[in-house]
């Protein structure tokens, strides 16, 4: 047997495609590829090493060896926005798979099996929902430790209820259909009609709603990071280089802060016009 | 509409990339003529204040968890309290040690010392200083319980006793040059009994108030917000010292961004606490002036405890070679600080320079040795050395401190597991000695209490001493600095307080590397604020604070 898939939802030609996306998401599908290839050989490619002190250097400008200057350590900026990217970047990817993972997983449960299972879900999501997801990574970091380990996981909790919360509707809407009965009634395990069958059909709303969560998973990783809550220094991180560059801004040398600064909003801006377009090609696949 | 996104976009991307090219711009490599800090800096001093002024608002850089003088700790809390509670002799800003809330002291022999209260001193709600409250002041001060930060230096305290309507005797077990000088600080502040003992635990809090006899009384505290002073009316000493200032609200701005914007633009009037890093923006106000004075202020390595590595003198030697002492001074202090070769900086010495400079001098140049650490760590013979320090972690200069030390670390080969911790785990390391075995080093400053380094040595140097930490010993330096302690004369103390130094600092139970200015930023329409260390924390420096 193959898998039954919603017609609507492959676009029929290339041409919808890209339309459906337009200049703004394939610019944004661009950014997050390049910050992909960077975040994953970015140590390896920065020119020198990250962590190297040479206070001699301190707030040195831009040279032929250094495109972007140092930091206020005589640390290459460059290298370490490379090398950093690998946490700024990857670190959102982890925390938004393991939402993503978890909160499909608990909605495609719930609208399955419905009834006090489905209601209890709910009750939990509401509640979850009304704590503030970075205050609730904040406290967890408090008590755990400050480390990327634990602020990765605190926001991959905080945002499995925002996850679980869209996909429950969509998964709602598919287990009501025609095809999930008569898979039913042919006897089919409800874990494979569940993975094979209702999950690939809201795919695209899951993929959606994840670029756009790694918008906020990547400005909020790197709030934390700036709080000295997330990444420790003098591990590179684009968080922690917008905290340490304060000092610079005080003395007029902004750059460290600004570069960083500057990665991060257009991460997290790629990021959410991807979501946007994607969910967008979604409900418009839908309506048709 | 693609057209107008289009059109926005490279706005956008042409004012990004303006922005990123000028926030590009480094600071020059001509070396320490573009370093906004400064040169090396010459001590200055505001101008005296010439008449009253309605409101000052000063900054400190937390909020006192008490204003009790036998709990509360750290200079933003002393600086408050100087100019609430008084002892029964002051520290005047050159140092000299002269009686306050005492008429006079008299010393029958060198165990034992008599105090004549001031007649008509009042506490802030009209009742007079007692015989009763002195004595029920000074010994809750060195009561273990009561947890004073200076109770140590009463442990040779043997009676603390009314002696007359007017008079009160402290007996002591040994001769102590020090303990008279110590009374200046919050361990000798006298506060009303029955007051104190009303309030229970809920004393110095902003809920259970303060009664004290200084200058200014505690008007309101907000908590997370400010501490309002307003002139005590019934103060002593205002005849000879008029309170300039009406009001005094401190707020408490943690963060250096926030501070320096709001001196920068006149929401704060003064501070002693500048961020170092936002010296060069402070200087090209229009609106204020930084100072810099004379300090006592040390920077200073610890070492934990008496285990791990760092129980070889080689290794902890290497740790003095591997520190950059020229480029922290440079960096994190922005040139506002001296590299430090002993652990009294020269802030500390008082009248004793002639002793103490020539023994400074000859102890080992600060500077960075990286090849000489390198040879000291192959000579330890400790394969793949590694050590724990904790730093501030939110603190940028102290911060950029540990990231230099492990990084220079790393090229002598010794590896630096950098702990940057939050403010409770960092202030732990100081009375839970748990806490100090989890690490080898810890970064602290320290304010010598006193113009006389056998203070702060005999604290750091002798079995009890309150900062101690690692429980260091050498039975010639406790003998050096018992007789030191025991020894009135300031010429022949000092001389054993030298050679004490000079053991210790081969034995390295804290490794100094800086000893920072007095820094204050004061508004210039503002004169009169003191500007040296300690005497903002133990000199009540608010009356003469007012217009200039």
């Amino acid at each position: 047997m193959t898998a039954m898939v919603l017609p609507g939802v492959r676009p029929t030609h290339k041409a919808g495609r890209a339309s459906a996306f337009g200049l703004a998401g394939r610019l944004s599908a661009a950014v997050v590829i390049i910050f992909t290839v960077v975040a994953l050989i970015g140590p390896w490619v920065a020119p020198h090493d990250p962590q190297a002190v040479d206070l001699k250097a301190s707030f040195w400008g831009p040279d032929a060896g250094h495109l972007l200057g140092y930091d206020a350590a005589g640390r290459d900026l460059l290298s370490r926005l490379l090398a950093g990217a690998r946490t700024s970047f990857l670190g959102p990817l982890v925390i938004v798979g393991f939402a993503t993972l978890l909160g499909s997983s608990i909605a495609v449960a719930a609208a399955w099996y419905g009834r006090w299972l489905d209601s209890a879900v709910v009750a939990v999501l509401d509640v979850a929902l009304a704590f503030p997801g970075l205050l609730l990574a904040v406290l967890t970091v408090a008590i755990v430790g400050p480390g990327l380990p634990a602020a990765t996981l605190a926001l991959g909790v905080a945002y499995v209820p925002h996850m679980a919360r869209l996909v429950r509707s969509a998964a709602l809407r598919e287990v009501g259909r025609d095809y999930v009965d008569a898979l039913r009634v042919q006897g089919l395990p409800a874990v494979r009609i569940a993975v094979r069958h209702v999950l690939p059909n809201i795919w695209p709303i899951v993929i959606g709603q994840a670029a756009l969560t790694l918008a906020w998973a990547t400005v909020d990783l790197a709030a934390l990071s700036y709080l000295g809550l997330g990444v420790q220094p003098p591990q590179p991180d684009w968080g922690v280089m917008v905290a340490a560059g304060q000092s610079g801004v005080l003395q007029g040398y902004p750059a460290e802060s600004v570069v960083a600064g500057v990665c991060l909003v257009v991460a997290a801006g790629a990021f959410n016009l991807l979501g946007q377009r994607l969910l967008r090609r979604c409900e418009g696949a839908r309506a048709r | 509409m693609r057209t107008t996104f289009l059109r926005r976009g490279r706005l956008c991307l042409i004012l990004a990339t303006t922005i990123a090219l000028a926030s590009c711009a480094g600071k020059s490599r001509d070396g320490a003529s573009a370093t906004p800090g400064g040169q090396a800096t010459q001590y200055t001093q505001p101008a005296k204040a010439t008449a009253a002024i309605d409101r000052v608002t000063w900054a400190l850089r937390s909020e006192p968890t008490t204003l009790d003088s036998g709990r509360a700790v750290g200079g933003d809390s002393w600086s408050v309290l100087a100019n609430v509670c008084e002892s029964l002799v002051y520290q005047q800003p050159d140092g000299r040690t002269v009686p306050a809330l005492a008429e006079s002291v008299s010393r029958p022999d060198d165990r034992t010392y008599v105090f004549t209260l001031r007649h008509g001193v009042r506490f802030f709600d009209g009742k007079l200083v007692t015989a009763e409250d002195v004595v029920f002041s000074l010994n809750r001060s060195r009561n273990p319980e009561t947890g004073s930060f200076f109770a140590g230096y009463t442990d040779r305290v043997s009676s603390i006793e009314k002696t007359g309507a007017d008079q009160i005797t402290i007996k002591l077990s040994k001769p102590d040059a020090i303990f008279y000088q110590m009374l200046s600080t919050p361990l000798g502040h006298i506060l009303q009994k029955s007051y104190t003992q009303s309030r229970g635990t809920a004393y110095g809090t902003a809920t259970g108030g303060v009664m004290c006899t200084g200058a200014y009384r505690v008007e309101d505290w907000r908590k997370g917000d400010s501490i309002t002073l307003e002139p005590n009316p019934d103060w002593w000493n205002r005849a000879n010292r008029p309170q300039l200032t009406q009001q005094a609200k401190f707020v408490f701005l943690s963060d250096g961004s926030t501070l320096t914007s709001a001196l920068l633009n006149g929401d704060v009037d003064g501070t002693f606490f500048p961020a170092a890093t936002a010296i060069p923006r402070l200087k090209q106000s229009t609106d204020g002036t930084v100072y810099f004075g004379p300090s006592s202020l040390l920077h200073s390595l610890v070492v934990a405890h008496s285990g791990g590595i760092l129980a070889d003198p080689k290794l902890r030697q290497a740790v003095a070679e591997i520190i950059d002492y020229k480029g922290i001074v440079r960096t994190a202090f922005q040139s506002a600080a001296e590299p430090l070769r002993a652990i009294a900086p020269p802030g500390s010495w008082g009248t004793q320079q002639a002793v103490y400079r020539p023994a400074y001098d000859a102890l080992r140049q600060p500077e960075q040795d990286l090849d000489g650490a390198r040879r000291l760590i192959l000579e330890s013979g400790v394969t793949n050395p590694a050590l724990t320090l904790a730093v501030p972690g939110w603190l940028p200069e102290y911060r950029t401190f540990g990231e230099t030390f492990q990084s220079d670390a790393r090229k002598a080969g010794l590896t630096v597991k950098l702990q940057l911790l939050q403010k409770a785990d960092f202030l732990a390391l100081f009375g839970d000695k748990s806490a100090r075995a989890k690490v080898d080093l810890f970064y602290t400053d320290y304010f010598a209490s006193i113009p006389d380094p056998t203070e702060l040595y005999t604290q750091l140097g002798t079995g009890g001493g309150s900062i101690n930490y690692s429980g260091y010993r050498n039975a010639e330096v406790t003998q050096l600095l018992e007789q030191a302690r025991a020894t009135a004369d300031d010429a022949q103390r000092a001389e054993l307080t030298v050679k004490a130094q000079g053991l210790i600092m081969k034995d390295r139970p804290w490794i100094p590397f800086a000893s920072p200015y007095q820094l204050l930023y004061l508004n210039k329409r503002l004169g009169g604020a003191v500007n040296r260390s300690p005497a903002f924390m133990y000199w009540p420096w608010l009356p003469d604070v007012g217009k200039r």
